[in-house]
């Protein structure tokens, strides 16, 4: 008995004929009843697509082939995830039926002749060359739904159902993220590399030696004001009793340093002479008393008494809280020649004795100078002597005395 | 009221239609969870009652024991990381995404019509290269669906960030409006239901 069933759809149309298999008389005559045997043995299929002028023809295997890539291709667009399952893709070239996503909205269907597809009434013409059809969604869910209706269909080739499953992990992972995937490690390696390329060329930093620019000053300092006394001239020896009070001594470094004894104030010239030189006793050790000459140089005294008292206080209060006084261990007074900034910060200060320039590091002095760093010079200073006594207590008076008025 | 408690008595016979899927316990995993909640968004962007529908749909199916209101289709949606209010922790038992599939499908099914128009239209104004503002009702939807989903939905996310964008959600929202004419097949339910393990199973 031939049979004919359709699947109509707007845009496309699926029809099936065949043959209602003999042997299953009893059921068949049972399914009679119903008014539709099974549908069992294929003779032909026909797919009209809207869109195509004659529709794609073929037989069993056209018909399994096209349900199954258009099932999986269905699932495909609702999860996103691609079916590439080797078992199909591979294992029998049996898909003469392929999908493939154009843009969102447009897929090609194509359909490869094989010589299955010819088995039918029609060999020749239809292998000849692939079928090829761009369709909408619309257009290729219409297909999807008439594929559906004939595998629900039990009255129709009941042997071929739907089997949905869904992808494995395994398939799933392993087909496009791979070269996704490596693109930012990539681009991270290769952004490090250059990073790494750039930095080769770059010198290494060298650390700047701190006891240099020190070094570089004084011997500006000198040169400048040599041409009074040629440094080759230690024996000169400048009784300078005059010079022991300080207006002199401030801008000093003219008196050779060597044979000045409380005097000489030799600020100015280098330190090697005051190094070797024992009783050179405010010379300066480099560190403090450079910058200061040249403050003392600059900047004016401070002359207002109320201010000075305020300055005297506050310096000696400053000296007291930071004065460790468990570990004295002289037994003379240690005396300092401080300059005092008009805020209270302590700018610097000179060694007034030998103890003084021994045990500088007893007293809270190197810790409290405050060095401006690149901020404009004050504009006045204050001086003092300061007084560290071995019973600890600390006298501090103007260097200059009490102005009088 | 124990609200984990495992439910008492049998499922409801319509879960049945849709298989259990073995091998990764019984909750589902986060594309799946993310997949229903924007299939019913965007339901709720073709139907303005979307989520009136969905409730009585519900009880229409049978679902009353999974779906019990408002609040539980809330909670369910929940599970969705994305939204605002959701968490990774939230968990959807299969028989929970079941019922949420086939509500999806349901009303995929009475929005057919709708659902092949707003499609159609879309592609001839694609084809002509017009922009989809052309069209009144896709324009509608397509704004519908982009309120929804940034009032919903937790912009502090970067999936969520991805979408910042009106023409990156608008093509979400067609992306998903394709999806939701595959659920309104005679198999749709069953597809959709595999669909949403896929490259999850082992």
């Amino acid at each position: 008995m031939t049979l004919q069933r359709e699947y109509s759809l707007p845009n496309c149309k699926l029809v099936v004929a065949g043959l209602a298999e003999e042997k299953q008389s009893p059921v068949t005559s049972s399914m009679a009843n119903t008014g539709r045997p099974p549908l069992s043995i294929v003779t032909q299929v026909e797919c009209h697509l809207a869109g195509m002028e004659s529709p794609i023809i073929g037989g069993r295997e056209l018909l399994e082939n096209l349900s199954n890539t258009v099932s999986q291709y269905a699932q495909e667009i609702l999860s996103g995830i691609p079916h590439t399952q080797p078992g199909s893709a591979s294992g029998a070239n049996a898909t003469s039926v392929k999908i493939e996503r154009l843009t969102a909205d447009k897929h090609r269907l194509t359909v490869m002749p094989t010589a299955a597809n010819g088995n039918g009434s029609q060999p020749s013409e239809a292998s000849a060359q692939p079928i090829q059809v761009d369709l909408p969604t619309v257009y290729l869910f219409d297909l999807v739904e008439a594929v559906d209706q004939f595998l629900t269909d039990r009255q129709t080739l009941p042997s071929l159902t739907l089997n949905p499953t869904s992808v494995s992990r395994r398939y799933a992972r392993t087909h496009e993220p791979m070269s996704k995937r490596a693109v930012p490690a990539a681009v991270g390696f290769i952004g490090l590399v250059a990073a790494g390329a750039a930095l080769f060329f770059l010198p290494v930093p060298e650390p700047r030696p701190e006891p240099a620019a020190e070094n570089a000053t004084p011997d500006s300092v000198p040169d400048s004001v040599q041409p009074t006394t040629p440094p080759a001239a230690p024996p000169v020896d400048g009784d300078s009793s005059d010079a022991g009070d300080g207006a002199g001594a401030v801008q000093s470094g003219a008196i050779a340093p060597t044979g000045s004894t409380d005097s000489a104030d030799a600020a100015g010239d280098s330190s090697d002479d005051s190094t070797n030189n024992s009783d050179a006793i405010e010379t300066t050790t480099g560190t403090a008393a450079i910058p200061l000459d040249q403050l003392l140089d600059s900047a004016p005294p401070i002359t207002d008494l109320d201010q000075l008292n305020q300055l005297k206080f506050d310096l000696r209060d400053q000296l007291s809280d930071a004065w460790d006084r468990g570990n004295i261990s002289y037994d003379e007074s240690l005396v300092y020649r401080v300059a005092v900034a008009g805020d209270g910060d302590i700018l610097g200060f000179r060694y007034s004795n030998d103890a003084a320039l021994t045990y500088a590091n007893e007293t809270p002095l190197p810790d409290l100078r405050y060095t401006p760093a690149g901020s404009p010079p004050p504009e006045s200073i204050a001086e003092f002597r300061v007084v560290f006594t071995p019973s600890g207590v600390i006298e501090v008076s103007p260097w200059h005395g009490i102005p009088t008025e | 009221m124990q609200v984990d408690s495992p439910p008492v008595g049998s499922s409801p016979l319509i879960l049945d239609t849709l298989p259990d899927i073995s091998g990764i316990g019984d909750s589902c995993p986060k594309r799946a969870r993310v997949q229903l909640d924007m299939l019913m968004l965007a339901v709720e962007a073709l139907d303005l009652d979307g989520s009136e529908t969905l409730l009585k749909t519900a009880k229409e199916l049978g679902l009353q024991d999974i779906v019990k209101g408002r609040v539980s289709l809330w909670r369910m949606r929940c599970a969705n990381p994305l939204r605002r209010y959701g968490s990774q922790r939230r968990e959807l038992s299969q028989d929970e995404a079941k019922a949420l599939t086939l509500l999806v499908c349901n009303l995929a099914r009475r929005l057919t019509a709708l659902i092949r128009q707003l499609l159609l239209t879309y592609q001839q104004l694609s084809d002509r290269q017009l922009p989809v503002e052309s069209s009144y009702r896709l324009a509608e939807y397509l704004e519908r669906f982009r309120a929804h989903f940034r009032s919903r939905m937790n912009p502090k996310r970067a999936a969520v960030m991805e979408y910042a964008d009106d023409d990156k959600l608008n093509s979400l929202a067609l992306n998903l409006l394709n999806q939701l004419l595959f659920c309104t097949g005679v198999s749709g339910s069953q597809r959709l239901w595999f669909s949403l393990f896929d490259g999850d199973v082992a």
